[in-house]
């Protein structure tokens, strides 16, 4: 039961306990997906970022792709790892990031600092967009956006740590 | 590019990594022993059959390998083809290979033969439905390695 990891959220945060990471995996059995997005969905940032890491973990569908947007649009606490884990799950991220960033609804700075940097670091961003970005600068000059950029660069960087031979 | 250009886009012959895949077709979890592995590209086969397992060359044309599906226990190339196109790449390499058999792709990665950066595989390699990612770093090239899963 993935639910049951929620006092590990706190070690998910940054991606360096492998001994959670480990609880994740090994709780990725039966119908750990729709559970998974469920948890995504949850209004508990812990319940959240267990669910977004048991995603990144295993793998997401559709159902787990649409409960991230939705998670990521209703201003999560965790929407710096909400929005690593679309891109990690989400073969279609720079375009949903793309219409996230160019629409006139007002977002919180960190999902902002969130959004900007992870579509930067898109193979599929388009320098169209990225000459538009310039939209959020006061934004991204918040701590607020700065704790987004942060919390993004850690997950896409230490989900996969690489092993020297 | 579209998915026909393949053959040239992932670099069939190519040599590098060559020695690291085959290499990594024995060190990825659960496989162990000889195994049947999908080479594109002579170098790769060479090396695996070096390394004591057994290569089914092949080729990608009209975005198709010619082997039946799940018709192996790994595949092993060398290069990734453009971005845009990379993932259904991946995802036909996934269809030969059984469930819960390893993709291994090398790429260049360092200063002079940059690639891909590490977290785009990772996420190629996810769109595609493969898990477990795993990266390796040697001598200027990475080897990314994801589990089938059906």
């Amino acid at each position: 039961m993935l639910r049951a990891l929620a006092d590990d959220a706190t070690a998910l945060i940054q991606l360096q306990d492998a001994a959670a990471l480990a609880r994740v995996d090994a709780a990725l059995t039966g119908d750990w997906r729709a559970e998974a997005s469920a948890l995504v969905g949850e209004a508990e940032w812990k319940l959240q970022l267990v669910g977004a890491a048991a995603l990144v973990r295993g793998g997401g569908d559709a159902a787990a792709i649409e409960a991230l947007w939705r998670a990521i649009d209703g201003s999560s606490w965790v929407a710096p790892q909400l929005v690593a884990a679309a891109f990690f799950i989400d073969e279609q991220f720079a375009a949903h990031a793309e219409r996230r960033l160019l629409d006139v609804m007002r977002r919180p700075p960190k999902t902002i600092g969130a959004l900007v940097r992870a579509y930067h670091r898109s193979a599929a961003s388009r320098l169209p967009v990225v000459a538009q970005l310039g939209r959020h600068d006061r934004t991204m000059a918040s701590e607020e956006a700065r704790v987004g950029v942060r919390g993004v660069d850690t997950w896409l960087d230490r989900l996969v740590e690489p092993r020297l031979s | 590019m579209n998915v026909d250009d393949l053959a040239l886009a992932l670099g069939l012959g190519a040599a590098r990594g060559a020695k690291a895949l085959a290499r990594a077709v024995g060190s990825a979890a659960g496989v162990d022993g000889k195994r049947r592995v999908v080479a594109l590209g002579d170098a790769i086969a060479r090396a695996l059959e070096q390394a004591g397992h057994e290569p089914l060359r092949a080729r990608m044309e009209r975005g198709r390998l010619s082997l039946e599906d799940s018709s192996a226990d790994a595949l092993c190339a060398s290069g990734l083809p453009d971005l845009s196109v990379a993932s259904d790449v991946l995802r036909e390499c996934a269809r030969v290979v059984k469930s819960g058999g390893r993709i291994i792709m090398a790429t260049s990665a360092g200063l002079v033969g940059r690639g891909p950066e590490r977290h785009v595989l990772t996420a190629l390699f996810m769109h595609a439905g493969l898990v477990g990612i795993e990266q390796q770093l040697a001598r200027g090239t990475a080897i990314t390695i994801g589990r089938v899963q059906r």
